[in-house]
């Protein structure tokens, strides 16, 4: 409990927490004061003085001011107000309003409000330009030095709350200026485009690229005029009185040409929602909120400004099918109408297994459910699964063994409160840029360590307390030799295993093989740095452990995970906030993809189909019968073709023949397809084997609800009508249902949710109307619409409430040898998102990343001869790419790395293999040997000249104002005006 | 065998067709808004009668010129102060006491009409101007002169 206590405020007594800037409490009291800098998401910033109140007798800023019992504190006081207008007069001489010609006039330029609130009516003294020249150099936004009025705020989220550490003020020269790295063109410095700069900035001196010219009326005109209209406008609308009236009408009439929707994300498991501001079909900008639950404030560059693929040239537009060499468009009817009879010849003649469904993680839940309905109702197979099994699976199963549900114990903010974050192969900064950014701001500024275990040295690594290095494959191993030397030592949390865990001795006896010298000589960490590590993991109170596809992608990877579940439990790090496991889901709906039953052997949440009670209400739901077995994986569905057991494939919204392992093998599948429909934007390289193609729509064009990777449902309303003719996947679906003779009857997602709901503990008391704007539930959700941040506090959802521990051993035959001597890892980078069909399309995130590359370490570079920009070709055991090579210490040894995003003959997936993981058939696409081929020993550089990681950070806590304070031409506002009251 | 493909044969929808739909579209919608049809209908006439609609179609048809013109014009210095004066004005005006002006207004009149009534030759002389100050109008319009010139010697 905090404590509370009173201050007064012009004779009023308000009720104030401990710790809590003055300027807060009487914003929630709603007593005026004017701020600029101040933001509630930054905290205070000290720099605009606009805030300047009467505390005790003495003039202070009251975002810099803690609240004390018994505070007196003044604002109408004469000089109270003097030193207000004193501190907005300096602002506005750094900040010229032409509100009415400005793009940022859209009612929220907080220079713009304060000024009007406080009823500043002339300025005191004339606005003085900057000698600096407008930054345009980066791909995404703009800065214009002679707007920015130096609040900082930009410096602060970029140092503190992104933690890219790339802005600054430079205090000290004559003109302070925001600069980027050390002083560097935006492009050429180390910015990563989050555009949290931009989002912060309270006025237009940081702007969207998108919105120039755009957002106004009036704001469209060459450089040259603008400037005159400028000068025009102010004067004419001389003194602030009618500048405001006449731009506030303008801004009102924006409002009805720009449209404001609030969505969530499509690029990552983090979920971030926002609003997007759209004319016609145009995306102006992409607006985060504070009240945003899983992201605040904060973007990445894909989120914020990677949205043209909605708008592509090469989305389809009518339905399409093969005919001969070429596909030729249809009616909606001719197509649903084939599909239908194909399906139901298909189900007659070879009975209902010899269909397979593959739906999308990135499709809404509903679609999910929808999906999986279609499958088992409409044709009665339960041959249905989702893209997870390219990559989840295993951490799910992990959990299921040991705790019991499979998804993140807590939330974002437990991550962020943890003691202790370790993470084991995942490349955070790059694939959950968001959530990376609460870790790095947690490690920062508060204190939080941070263990990184990854064979590749990216940024998480880079700014760890501890990092490693662990031989690929063998995390299990560590894993399970930190566990015993800590239960050896007597560190482990015995009053928690006693109360809530089974299974511990027989636990200990499996664990006998892993000793610390065995664990050095299969992991290559040295014996001592474990030992080290694993008194850190037992001296803290709370650990948190994040892992991601370096971890699932392997043959162990289910059992990899379970140890991570097991070292949890050993320790007493569950039921508890700032504790837990955490596999960071991929896809923006990953989780409610698997969750709403595209699974083969699991209804919607996680009930087993082969469970006769689980399946008899089912049944009665949709008046048929079931079937009654587990039905094939994606990777059995790929064999069973091969074998001729399945001749017919739905594939919704994956692009399988890029994305799976060994795609030469599934190619040759899709090949031998009797019927094959795909479901898509575009034409991806698995629809191109299609016989027909319904084309469907973005998140921006339809309705639904998202999961990410807290459990979070999230809806996502419509932003923009379809393009062409296009349909929302759900629709689609019951246009196939229908014309096979099954009516569903839905007239909106809303509908699909509350039949998932009725049917399903799990999300019982899901409904859109507790899913309003940014609310959000995480499950599970009971009947009463309770639902749960933190799972376990209660217990584990087995019939006795404790966790198991699950024995392991280890058994890997994965290696490099002779011939293939090189291991190949794989990964997102920050600029595109998975296979690249979406970011592909962003001129923007193409000009920072252009092409894939081979990365390559310096030292296998000098001793095979290679430089930068060399064209090479790897072989495996399963093919060959070719590819550019980038030579960087982010890899290690005769460790390469291709970015998933590779198309062509760089594509990884032509070289990764049929090997899967033993207990979840997810592909072990982290192990590839290959060997390589020199085709020219140097060449371009397939990294320009402007991307990122050729930057500088400029890393410090804050925008430091006091720099400013010491400037010898600055006076404290307060201090210029008379104490007379 | 289903080889890949990346060709699509685009369904060119015949134009009479895409006719029909727009002249559908058309037509509802206005079955739909009659009254407000009709009444833009007499507006647009009314408008054409007087050579305004001939005005506004030049004006929006060349609206990139022409505000660069204006723009470009009133930036010029001969204009600033007429400008600055424009919402000057408006603070004039409500600074005015606008009974108090009319009454003064009217009094200006009244001696406007008396010295145009003056002949051209006619003098006044020292006594003669002596003795005016006995007629009583001229007594009153001089004391609420001297009022007038006290009132405006006032510090605000």
């Amino acid at each position: 409990m905090q404590e509370h206590l009173v201050i007064t405020v012009d004779g009023e007594e308000l009720l104030a927490e401990e710790g809590q800037p003055l300027v807060d409490v009487m914003n929630i009291a709603e007593i005026f004061v004017p701020q600029i800098c101040y933001n509630e998401s930054l905290g205070p910033i000290q720099t605009c003085d606009t805030c300047i109140v009467e505390v005790n007798g003495v003039l202070q800023r009251a975002c810099g001011t803690t609240v004390e019992a018994g505070m007196q504190v003044q604002t109408k006081l004469h000089n109270v107000e003097q030193a207000q207008k004193e501190a907005l007069d300096r602002i506005l001489e750094k900040h010229e309003l032409y509100c009415t010609v400005c793009d940022y006039n859209n009612g929220s330029c907080e220079i713009h409000n304060t000024v009007a609130a406080f009823g500043l009516e002339t300025q005191s003294r004339p606005f003085q330009s900057k000698p600096y020249e407008v930054d345009h150099s980066g791909a995404f936004y703009r800065y214009d030095p002679d707007q920015c009025i130096l609040c900082g705020r930009c410096v602060e989220v970029c140092q503190d709350v992104q933690v890219n550490e790339t802005l600054l003020i430079d205090w000290e020269r004559e003109q302070p200026r925001v600069v980027w790295d050390e002083d560097v063109p935006i492009d050429q410095s180390s910015c990563v485009s989050c555009g949290q700069c931009v989002t912060v900035c309270p006025c237009n001196a940081l702007m969207e690229k998108s919105m120039i010219g755009e957002a106004g009326f009036m704001t469209d005109q060459e450089p040259g005029l603008l400037r005159s209209m400028i000068d025009l406008t102010k004067k004419v609308e001389s003194g602030y009185g009618p500048l405001f009236a006449i731009s506030d009408t303008e801004a009102s009439m924006r409002e009805e040409k720009i449209k404001k929707t609030k969505t969530v994300c499509t690029y990552c498991g983090v979920g971030c929602t926002f609003d997007v501001w759209t004319k016609d079909r145009k995306i102006l900008k992409i607006e985060p909120q504070q009240d945003s639950p899983a992201n605040g404030i904060s973007t990445c560059v894909k989120g914020k400004f990677g949205w043209d693929y909605v708008n592509s040239e090469e989305r389809l537009r009518k339905p399409l099918i093969r005919d001969g060499e070429y596909f030729k468009e249809v009616e909606w009817e001719e197509a649903i109408s084939f599909v239908a009879k194909r399906f139901q010849e298909i189900k007659a003649e070879k009975g209902p297994d010899s269909l397979g469904f593959i739906a999308s993680s990135k499709a809404t839940n509903e679609e999910s459910y929808l999906m999986q309905k279609f499958a088992r109702q409409v044709i009665g197979t339960n041959n249905i699964d989702n893209c997870s099994r390219y990559c989840q699976s295993p951490a799910t199963k992990g959990l299921f063994r040991t705790v019991g549900h499979g998804g993140d114990s807590g939330s974002i903010d437990d991550i962020a409160s943890a003691e202790l974050v370790i993470t084991i192969g995942s490349n955070t900064a790059e694939s959950h840029p968001v959530l990376a950014s609460r870790i790095k701001r947690s490690q920062k500024l508060n204190g939080q360590k941070l263990f990184v275990f990854d064979i590749r040295k990216h940024e998480m690594a880079s700014r760890a307390n501890r990092f490693y290095s662990p031989k690929s494959g063998t995390d299990l191993v560590w894993l399970s030799a930190v566990t015993k030397y800590i239960i050896d030592q007597g560190w482990e949390n015995k009053s928690f295993l006693q109360q809530w865990v089974n299974g511990l001795e027989n636990y200990k006896e499996s664990l006998a093989p892993f000793t610390m010298t065995y664990a050095e000589k299969i992991t290559g960490i040295p014996e001592t740095e474990l030992k080290e590590v694993a008194k850190e993991i037992a001296s803290v109170d709370k650990v948190a452990i994040c892992w991601a596809m370096g971890v699932t992608q392997h043959q162990l990877g289910s059992d990899t995970s379970t140890a991570i579940s097991n070292l949890l439990l050993i320790t007493g790090n569950y039921m508890r906030n700032g504790t837990g496991a955490y596999p960071l889901r991929g896809h923006n709906n990953v989780q409610g993809c698997s969750d709403f039953g595209s699974m083969p052997n699991f209804f919607p949440g996680y009930e087993k189909v082969e469970d006769e009670q689980v399946r008899l209400r089912y049944e009665k739901a949709w008046n048929t019968t079931l079937p009654t077995t587990p039905g094939k994986d994606n990777h059995e569905m790929i064999g069973a073709i091969h074998e001729g057991q399945v001749t017919s494939l739905y594939v919704k919204g994956e692009d399988i023949g890029m994305v799976d392992a060994n795609i030469n093998y599934v190619r040759e599948a899709l090949k031998k397809l009797d019927f094959f429909v795909v479901q898509d934007l575009f034409l991806t390289e698995t629809a191109q084997y299609a016989d027909v193609i319904f084309p469907a729509v973005p998140s921006l064009e339809k309705e639904g609800t998202f999961t990410n990777t807290e459990r979070r449902i999230q809806r996502l309303y419509q932003a923009l009508e379809p393009k062409g003719e296009a349909r929302p996947d759900w629709m689609i679906l019951q246009n196939v249902a229908e014309e096979m003779g099954v009516n569903w009857g839905y007239d909106h997602p809303s509908e699909i949710m509350d039949e998932a709901a009725s049917l399903t503990p799990l999300f019982a008391g899901v409904c859109y109307e507790r899913l309003e704007g940014y609310n959000s539930l995480q499950w599970p959700v009971a009947p009463d619409g309770t639902d749960t941040p933190l799972l376990y506090s209660e217990g584990f959802p087995f019939e006795d409430h404790k966790a198991t521990l699950y024995c392991l051993d280890f058994q890997y035959d994965y290696d490099t040898d002779d011939v293939y001597d090189l291991h190949v890892n794989n990964g997102r980078v920050l600029e595109h998102f998975h296979e690249g069909n979406m970011t592909f399309k962003s001129a923007g995130l193409l000009r920072e990343m252009p092409t894939s590359f081979i990365e390559v370490s310096p030292e296998l570079a000098a001793e095979r001869g290679l430089r930068e920009g060399a064209e090479v070709k790897l072989t495996s055991k399963a093919g060959e790419v070719i590819g550019t090579a980038h030579i960087t210490d982010r890899v290690q040894g005769k460790t390469l790395y291709i970015p998933l995003n590779s198309v062509g003959k760089a594509a990884i997936n032509l070289l990764t293999d049929n090997s899967v993981d033993k207990d979840t058939n997810t592909p072990a696409f982290k192990e590839v040997a290959v060997k390589m081929d020199i085709l020219t020993k140097k060449g371009k550089s397939p990294l320009p000249k402007h991307n990122h990681r050729r930057g500088h950070r400029q890393p410090q806590v804050g925008v430091q104002v006091e720099r400013k304070w010491d400037r010898t031409d600055y006076t404290f506002p307060g201090d210029e005006v008379m104490y007379d009251g | 065998m289903a080889k890949p493909i990346s060709t699509i044969r685009y369904q060119e929808t015949p134009k009479e067709m895409i006719i029909e739909q727009n002249l559908q579209e058309i037509q509802a919608a206005l079955s739909e808004h009659k009254s407000t049809v009709l009444q833009s209908i007499d507006m647009m006439a009314a408008l054409e009668e007087s050579g305004l609609l001939d005005i506004a179609e030049a004006m929006i048809k060349q609206r990139k010129a022409a505000m660069k013109n204006i723009i470009t014009e009133l930036n010029k210095p001969q204009y600033a102060g007429s400008l600055e004066n424009i919402s000057n004005i408006f603070f004039l005006l409500g600074a005015l006491d606008m009974e108090m002006l009319q009454e003064f207004t009217e009094k200006i009149n009244q001696g406007m009409i008396e010295a145009l009534d003056t002949e051209v030759d006619e003098k006044t002389t020292f006594t003669g101007l002596i003795k005016t100050f006995r007629d009583p109008e001229v007594n009153r319009g001089i004391t609420m002169l001297l009022q007038f010139l006290k009132g405006m010697g006032k510090e605000t």
